[in-house]
């Protein structure tokens, strides 16, 4: 084309573009569409903070109001990533209050925060609005202090999936002075477009009931609770009433049991996500299938996980009911103590849309309870069925059978976890070779080697990371990949010593790959080896 | 109940071995000496040799060179195919194969290795003062600090097999729910959980003596204390003093290379259990859980 639009006809344009990967395509059309778009790209996510650096991304987008990035692996969140691993946000703070002190919006999750880093913060930018710390960890309330009292206006400041003993978690658009219980009831009071109340263990029982009456009567709108760490039953009925909007419940430490949790779950009519403790069983299940029909998302956790024997009722028959009932239903997190092909397939069929599927069977490669074989069947059923699962975790006795089902049917699979599975490297083949969209592969305890990973070594280069661990790669071939694919950081993560003190056929404990452009990491541990071209071994 | 007790300091090495698995060695070894012959050809050519239990080969894990690296192609660092069409895909059970691997990284530890630490960045005082803080100022971390008390009735109700590490994969909040708020349960609510609390309870078992590991970083060698022998974390700390202190000097002079002044008696090491010295002591619980020495009565 000979003319063009003016650029800032084309900055307007690119300003409805608000996903990634719409940006990232606009950028690739032409030099000068790159440009423009680089300079008026607000928002950055960065998946994996290792995959690029804090000048890179300043000097490509040098006006970004919003930063969200990613840390540590997820396994991390099960302790398989021992401490010091890294994720350190410290330095991207630093270089960002220098290059971008209009930034208002801060989400990290799986990284290390500092108190030092949240001053900074508060010091560094003038129009901070959004703090989201999301399983992070080296801060304590000094550091928060220093956040809400150097930030206000719209100042939100989540701290999700923490175990705390912060006061206060959820401060609302009003001043996020001093953090009090009657700070927290006079903001309650004056916020009649409360949306999301998320209470934790330190807001004092006793006052609880006033709380939530004052909450509930002026706020209609009430959309969401969480929290609940302590709810006894007699405190229910003051939520009743505003179950209806309800659309979003968490209860998943609430130790609430049948029938008060079930008669709580049934009244709220609009929910859509609902996390829960088994204690709500198969019964409670099948009455929120009947109950809920907006359901979306379910995630029910094991209210004794070490246990030895099932303390509930609660079996596959519960995620059966809720797939038959709910025809909404796309995001599934469940741990049961028994589960059947026969299950699994019914599941499959009734939910062909399902995005989300996650499954723990607590007992590691558990057969099918009914017929003792693997579950190979069921999980492939799952596969074949639901054409858009974007992600999957499995668990039981699993062959190498299922993953020849993933990685013929789940085109569509972003990612994969992996735990006691599987019998040969031909099953990481299949995964390897099969799974067009995978980004993220996660691994641990099972037999998949050296050949399966050499031989698809190019695929990790189209993924954003892979986990192994307690699987059998040998230094030997992390070497390889490592000095065959530059732009792979090739982690050994071994708490044995030296890699090299052991033969090269030995296999390493922990094996983190992951793509980068900005090369080897400055801030490795004494345990964690990279794998370079330059020399086979080298320590941080 | 306490798996092992780890001095430790920021950036240090954790030890997490399963003592378990080690003590296995022994029993085996004569079944290993009688079958080694037989199978050292077979494990060659196949890795794993199929339905056999326990297979020991304490040497390194399977053959490798089987396979070849084409170097003409970057991308497929190996000729795959052949291998997959010409070896049926060995049914090895997975517990075998993780067993041989635990196995054989045991057997392959390498031994105390006091000719050459590489100098830790001193990160001592740092971490020092970030436990202090992190107990006075509430610090925040995935780990739980729903320091319910875990007691002796949670950690009684688990006759299942020790707990495999991140299994099931919960997060460490979510890990004590049912035994953290049981009681309260009961006395609360009238349709009481107390019916549906699991299994039956193990008899007590509490034997004369309760030797537990410890272990230092930085220094390879541990050393084992009965815990019954001591009445109260305070002594607890002044043993460990007394048994590492002259282990640390031994240590620092290697790796300093400076004959210390006092002629290897070495420092005190004091400032144990309230975080104000250089080391401070930690456990690890049976979920692998990094836990602070002193929260939990002494009892």
């Amino acid at each position: 084309m000979a003319y063009s639009f003016p650029e800032e006809v084309l900055e307007h344009v690119f300003s409805f573009l608000s996903s990634d990967r719409d940006r990232n395509a606009v950028s690739l059309v032409c030099k000068s569409w790159y440009e423009i778009e680089r300079w008026c790209r607000r928002r950055v996510f960065i998946g994996n903070c290792y995959a690029v650096s804090p000048e890179i991304v300043i000097r490509r987008f040098p006006e970004v109001r919003a930063l969200e990035m990613k840390g540590k692996p997820h396994f991390a969140d099960f302790n398989l990533v021992p401490e010091g691993w890294g994720a350190y946000v410290h330095p991207w703070i630093r270089s960002m209050s220098a290059a971008y002190p209009l930034l208002e919006e801060i989400k990290l999750k799986r990284m290390v925060v500092t108190d030092e880093s949240l001053e900074l913060i508060a010091r560094s930018f003038k129009n901070f609005k959004v703090l989201v710390l999301s399983s992070c960890e080296g801060f304590t309330t000094d550091g928060l202090a220093s956040i809400a009292a150097n930030c206000s206006g719209n100042a939100e400041g989540r701290l999700g999936g923490l175990a705390s003993e912060v006061k206060v978690c959820s401060v609302f658009p009003a001043e996020c002075s001093e953090v009090s219980f009657s700070a927290l009831e006079r903001l309650v009071a004056r916020c009649p477009n409360l949306r999301t109340l998320r209470l934790n263990r330190a807001v004092p029982l006793e006052k609880l009931p006033n709380l939530l009456h004052q909450a509930f009567s002026v706020c209609k709108q009430l959309k969401g609770l969480s929290g609940f760490w302590d709810v006894v039953p007699a405190f229910l009925p003051a939520m009743y009433s505003v179950c209806s909007g309800i659309t979003s419940l968490n209860l998943s430490y609430a130790t609430i049991q049948s029938p008060d949790l079930v008669k709580l779950v049934s009244q709220c009519r609009s929910l859509q996500r609902l996390w829960v403790l088994d204690y709500i069983e198969d019964s409670g299940l099948e009455t929120l299938a009947a109950s809920c029909k907006d359901l979306q998302e379910l995630r029910v956790f094991p209210s004794d996980p070490f246990g030895a024997e099932p303390n509930v009722a609660l079996t596959e028959q519960g995620l059966v009911s809720v797939s038959e009932g709910c025809p909404k239903l796309q995001s599934v997190l469940y741990f049961c103590r028994q589960m059947s092909n026969a299950a699994l397939v019914t599941i499959a069929r009734n939910r062909p849309e399902m995005i989300r599927f996650r499954l723990c069977i607590i007992e590691p490669q558990a057969p099918d309870y009914l017929t003792l074989e693997p579950l190979d069947t069921g999980f492939g059923a799952i596969v074949e069925n639901c054409k858009e699962l974007r992600r999957l975790s499995m668990s039981g006795l699993l062959t190498d059978k299922v993953f020849e089902y993933i990685g013929n049917h789940a085109k569509k699979l972003e990612m994969l976890s992996i735990a006691f599975a599987g019998d040969s490297d031909l099953g990481l083949h299949h995964v390897l070779s099969g799974c067009e969209s995978l980004r993220k592969l996660e691994i641990r305890d099972c037999p998949f080697g050296d050949k399966a990973l050499l031989a698809n070594a190019a695929k990790l280069e189209t993924m954003r990371s892979l986990w192994m661990s307690s699987c059998s790669v040998s230094f030997g071939a992390c070497k390889l990949l490592g000095q065959k694919m530059p732009r792979l950081n090739v982690e050994v993560i071994d708490e044995r010593g030296p890699p090299d003190s052991r033969p090269e056929s030995c296999p390493v404990e922990k094996l983190y790959v992951y793509r980068t452009v900005a090369g080897r990491r400055a801030d490795m541990p004494g345990f964690v080896w990279m794998m370079d071209g330059d020399k086979a071994l080298t320590f941080s | 109940m306490w798996a092992f007790i780890v001095l430790s300091f920021k950036n240090g090495r954790y030890s997490r071995k399963d003592p378990q698995l080690l003590d296995l060695i022994p029993k085996d070894r004569e079944r290993f000496a009688a079958k080694r012959a037989e199978e050292e050809e077979e494990t060659r050519h196949h890795g794993f040799s199929e339905e056999k239990k326990l297979e020991l080969s304490l040497g390194p894990p399977g053959g490798g060179d089987y396979w070849t690296i084409t170097k003409t192609s970057h991308e497929s660092l190996l000729s795959f195919p052949t291998y997959f069409s010409t070896n049926p895909c060995l049914k090895s059970p997975w517990q075998h194969q993780a067993f041989l691997h635990h196995l054989q990284s045991a057997a392959q530890l390498p031994p105390p290795a006091m000719k050459e630490s590489p100098p830790q960045p001193c990160t001592t005082r740092a971490a020092a003062v970030e436990l202090q803080s992190a107990e006075k100022k509430k610090a925040f971390s995935p780990a739980p600090a729903n320091t319910a008390v875990p007691n002796s009735s949670s950690a009684q109700k688990r006759t299942a097999p020790a707990p495999v590490v991140g299994w099931p994969p919960i997060r460490s909040f979510r890990k004590n729910i049912a035994t953290g708020s049981s009681s309260k349960l009961a006395s609360e609510s009238p349709n009481a959980a107390a019916d549906k609390v699991s299994g039956p309870k193990p008899a007590e078992y509490s034997p004369r003596t309760l030797f537990v590991k410890i272990n230092m970083d930085g220094i390879p060698i541990g050393r084992k204390v009965d815990l019954k022998a001591y009445n109260s974390y305070e002594k607890l700390a002044c043993a460990v003093d007394e048994l590492f202190r002259g282990l640390v000097a031994a240590q620092s002079e290697v790796c300093a290379g400076i004959k210390d002044d006092d002629g290897g008696k070495g420092k005190v090491i004091g400032g144990l259990l309230d975080g104000s010295g250089e080391y401070t002591l930690v456990y690890e619980d049976n979920e692998g859980d990094r836990m602070l020495v002193g929260d939990v009565p002494w009892q």
